[in-house]
């Protein structure tokens, strides 16, 4: 078996995320958040 | 040989991408006095970043501008999936995000940038000069005061209390500025394409990984065929055997 046709295995980090919905959440968070959201905070002067 | 035309703002933002944009939309809403330059004369080129990601969908929310926002074309990414091998695996889930911006906006960039474009022309502080390309910069006593440019009517100059280099990857101000750039090196090769969409088809996985290369796959409105960016004819086999091993 050639190495392109091998069987893959799945990274344990993965495979746990795979099987643990609240820890998708939470990268979804970080990654769709970010650490630290940005604002608007300057008011509309025109 | 004329003199180029002068003028003057108060910021002078060279680039009209993402970022070029959205600063001179946030610097002209502000009250400050804003000219993005931008070389090309439409937003129109494709394989740029399509994501709109949630914390941007919630600073266009802030901006009062969503609901508007997403009447443009766009795609709902909900959940980020892939398939390693055989094998499925779901690694992101944004549905625990606030309703309103519980998801990634696949959507073109052109589209993102014609609508902050729409809302920045309405402001009387902002100036979108197309087919405008920053060449240079103009100093005076060791300091930035402004841009040298050129246009379809002649070369032009434009000062500035601030100017801000936003034209890309290999920015000509930067490098006029004498600002060095920190190479971290890019230890893959990345290919874009297109390929129909079978529009049945309801699988959103986002990546497909194989042994040695992967494919991510975004699901676009449109389903036109065709590949750009072909390879060379005698790698074609190659690449394409490779790509539909990963990605059937």
């Amino acid at each position: 078996m050639s190495g392109a046709d091998a069987e893959l295995e799945v990274p344990l980090p993965m495979r746990i995320v795979t099987a643990a919905p609240p820890l998708q959440r939470g990268l979804a968070r970080l990654l769709g958040m970010g650490i630290r959201p940005e604002h608007v905070q300057s008011p509309q002067l025109t | 040989m004329t003199a180029p035309a002068e003028g003057r703002v108060q910021c002078c933002i060279a680039g009209g991408g993402p970022a070029g944009m959205m600063l001179g939309f946030l610097l002209a809403r502000a009250g400050v006095r804003t000219l993005v330059l931008e070389k090309h004369g439409d937003f129109r080129r494709d394989f740029r970043g399509d994501t709109v990601h949630p914390s941007t969908l919630r600073i266009v929310d802030e901006l009062g501008l969503l609901d508007a926002f997403l009447e443009r074309p766009h795609r709902k990414l909900e959940v980020i999936g892939g398939w390693f091998g055989s094998k499925h695996v779901q690694l992101g889930d944004f549905r625990g995000l606030p309703k309103r911006y519980a998801f990634i906006a696949m959507m073109p960039q052109w589209e993102f940038l014609d609508f902050i474009a729409d809302h920045a022309r309405e402001l009387p502080t902002f100036t979108l000069r197309m087919r405008a390309e920053a060449t240079g910069l103009v100093e005076e006593d060791g300091r930035v005061v402004g841009v040298r440019g050129k246009a379809e009517d002649g070369e032009f100059v434009v000062r500035a209390d601030c100017t801000v280099a936003c034209d890309g990857r290999h920015s000509t101000l930067r490098a006029a500025a004498g600002l060095a750039v920190e190479d971290l090196g890019a230890p893959i090769d990345v290919l874009w394409f297109r390929v129909a969409r079978d529009p049945a088809a309801t699988d959103s996985s986002l990546a497909r990984i194989a042994a040695g290369h992967f494919v991510v796959t975004i699901a676009s409105r449109r389903c036109s065929g065709g590949a750009c960016g072909r390879p060379r004819r005698r790698k074609q086999r190659s690449w394409r055997s490779r790509t539909t091993s990963s990605s059937p």
